[in-house]
């Protein structure tokens, strides 16, 4: 009769034991705040499949818990699928930053060059050639000069608000007259240097 | 049975209310020895049996119970209803995964929504049939759920890219428009100088619509489209200015003057036997009348704001009226020079009268020197308002005219390329912002 009160004891014990056993609140809470992270660096934009992994495995770990709060709450394999979520949103996080970073450093690279080209655009065009038959083209190219610039604003301001993809479009765009009004410039230069 | 007894209590049937000592009779019956002896008798009868048969009862019952246990666990399992459905998962992960690599989420973001959860679902579903003892699995329910979250995410593909190609759709048109419009903007601006504004706006345009083939290229089809809409507005805005600047070229009442005003150049030539020179600005040409027929024409460069009458100092165009040579250049900057005799008194009253409306700013003549000079021919409108003319051409026109050799000059005869301008554009831009 004792033995059987022990065994009974043991047996209650241990259904005592797996019904309290809890999901892995700190593990989850940390996994959260990993996918906060990530969203907050921007996966969304610059790590969109890193993000989309980081999606699927929260999925699977909600699944898990769902599971097993239903049965006998056993939360290990709910613990490492936590860690799993936490390691993929740590990582989408790192591959936005990286990603981030690689595009502003585009941009700042693309308007940088496009700075100097326009710096070197005016002072050429201010020692262009002048003369009766010189005006127009030269207003002309002031113009281009002009939107180019206002071009180039417009990336320097998207690069600020932190639209680096926009900024180089712009840049690059803006890159392409300054070339033009250049290859004019120096079309000007190289006729009058014939003439001579 | 005892001896045929009755095991009845009593013949008093039950349930008879009339009868109610018949019924306590009844009772009583049920408690006599005669009945209860017979129930004891055939319930010693029960226990030998089963004291008998027990070991056989008790194997019968185990067996029964054993093959039912058995055939309802091994039933589920047999029929395939505890196989997990590997390949129906896999299926559906795939098909999810194509809805996403076609950005179904970007294209059709509702079905997309819808398939992501449906997968959510029947994976949960999945996961709690996993847990369950093999006996006890049925992933039926589940073989029903990744089905239809495959279903969904085939539909969220197919969505998806009809509606990508929709927006790329849009984002062509939107681009091909642009482009039409910029190329319409860089023939106008071509077809004479667009003021430094207009010229910027017309730049402007043209690094919208590279920038909209950038986003084009990287798949971003709505800013691709926005872009090269704001492209199109702005080179239309262009043409607009455009078309309006030259839209006096267009004007019969202008034209018809014009027209006049050459007829009675020619007849003059004609009755005098004279040589007159007329200069159609729209049409960069400079024709010799020589006794009222045309001895010579020539290719002329104008004043690089040509499209507009000159109306003062500095604003780049050529004069319109009737003039005279005032004396020949030999040496001139610009090779040969024959000098005309702008502002004359009609340029001088209108300049008053404009200068009087505030139309012109203080400080600003009416300006002047304007020659029919050489180094020009060069195919496009260039000087600050003289009429230009090659070298070759200036030697041959200095030897057919003097001192005193009207000139005059017209916008033009309503056919140059500023009354084609407004005839194939000013339809197209009319309303337009």
């Amino acid at each position: 009769m004792r033995k059987m009160m022990a065994v009974l004891s043991l047996v209650f014990g241990l259904v005592l034991v797996a019904g309290c056993s809890k999901p892995p609140q700190q593990a989850i809470d940390s996994a959260n705040a990993s996918i906060d992270a990530a969203k907050q660096a921007g996966a969304a934009d610059y790590a969109p499949d890193s993000l989309r992994a980081v999606d699927d495995a929260k999925a699977a770990l909600d699944a898990e818990l769902k599971v097993q709060q239903d049965k006998f709450r056993s939360y290990k394999k709910s613990d490492e699928l936590a860690a799993d979520v936490k390691a993929k949103a740590d990582k989408a996080a790192a591959d936005a930053k990286a990603n981030m970073e690689q595009a502003k450093n585009d941009a700042t690279a693309a308007i940088g060059n496009v700075t100097t080209a326009l710096a070197d655009a005016k002072a050429a065009l201010d020692k262009a050639p002048k003369g009766k038959g010189t005006a127009a083209d030269i207003e002309a190219m002031k113009a281009d000069l002009a939107a180019a610039e206002a071009s180039l604003n417009d990336a320097n301001a998207a690069l600020s608000s932190g639209n680096y993809k926009d900024a180089k479009a712009k840049a690059d765009a803006a890159a392409s007259t300054i070339q033009n009004v250049m290859s004019q410039i120096q079309a000007a230069i190289d006729a009058k240097a014939g003439k001579k | 049975m005892a001896g045929g007894t009755p095991i009845v209590p009593s013949a008093v049937p039950p349930g008879s209310r009339s009868a109610s000592p018949a019924l306590v009779l009844w009772i009583a019956g049920a408690f006599s020895p005669t009945f209860l002896g017979a129930m004891s008798r055939r319930f010693s009868g029960f226990r030998t049996f089963v004291a008998r048969w027990r070991w056989r009862l008790f194997a019968l019952v185990f067996c029964v119970t054993l093959l039912g246990c058995a055939a309802g666990l091994v039933w589920p399992i047999a029929a395939g209803y505890t196989e997990a459905p590997l390949y129906d998962k896999g299926r559906a992960w795939d098909a999810l995964e194509d809805a996403r690599r076609a950005a179904a989420s970007r294209w059709a973001p509702d079905v997309q929504r819808e398939a992501e959860s449906a997968m959510r679902v029947a994976l949960a579903a999945y996961r709690r049939e996993e847990v369950r003892l093999l006996p006890f699995r049925d992933f039926r329910p589940v073989r029903s759920a990744l089905a239809a979250a495959e279903d969904k995410a085939r539909r969220a593909q197919a969505e998806g890219n009809r509606g990508r190609l929709d927006a790329k759709a849009r984002a062509d048109e939107a681009l091909a428009g642009g482009e039409m419009e910029v190329a319409r903007g860089t023939e106008v601006g071509e077809a004479m100088h667009l003021g430094p504004y207009t010229r910027t706006l017309l730049q402007k345009s043209k690094i919208a619509l590279r920038e909209a083939k950038a986003i084009h290229a990287r798949g971003d089809f709505p800013e691709a489209q926005r872009r090269a809409e704001q492209a199109a507005a702005q080179a239309r805005a262009v043409s607009k200015h455009a078309v309006d600047a030259a839209s006096r070229y267009a004007e019969p009442s202008l034209v018809a003057r014009w027209r006049r005003m050459i007829d009675e150049t020619i007849r003059w030539s004609r009755s005098s036997g004279g040589t007159a020179i007329v200069v159609l600005k729209e049409n960069h040409r400079l024709d010799v009348y020589d006794d009222g027929r045309v001895v010579r024409s020539y290719r002329a460069d104008m004043g690089y704001r040509s499209v507009n009458d000159k109306l003062a100092s500095g604003d780049a165009a050529t004069p319109e009226g009737r003039y005279r040579i005032t004396h020949k250049k030999p040496g001139s900057a610009y090779y040969k020079a024959l000098a005309l005799d702008y502002p004359n008194s009609e340029d001088r009253a209108r300049f008053a009268q404009m200068k009087r409306r505030g139309q012109i700013p203080r400080g600003v003549g009416p300006g002047g020197l304007i020659e029919i000079h050489g180094d020009g021919g060069r195919g496009k409108d260039w000087t600050r308002g003289c009429v230009a003319i090659s070298n070759r051409d200036i030697d041959d026109l200095f030897r057919r005219v003097g001192v005193g050799t009207p000139v005059t000059i017209v916008g033009g005869d309503g056919q140059g390329r500023f009354a084609r301008l407004v005839r194939e554009h000013g339809a197209s831009t009319s309303g337009t912002q």
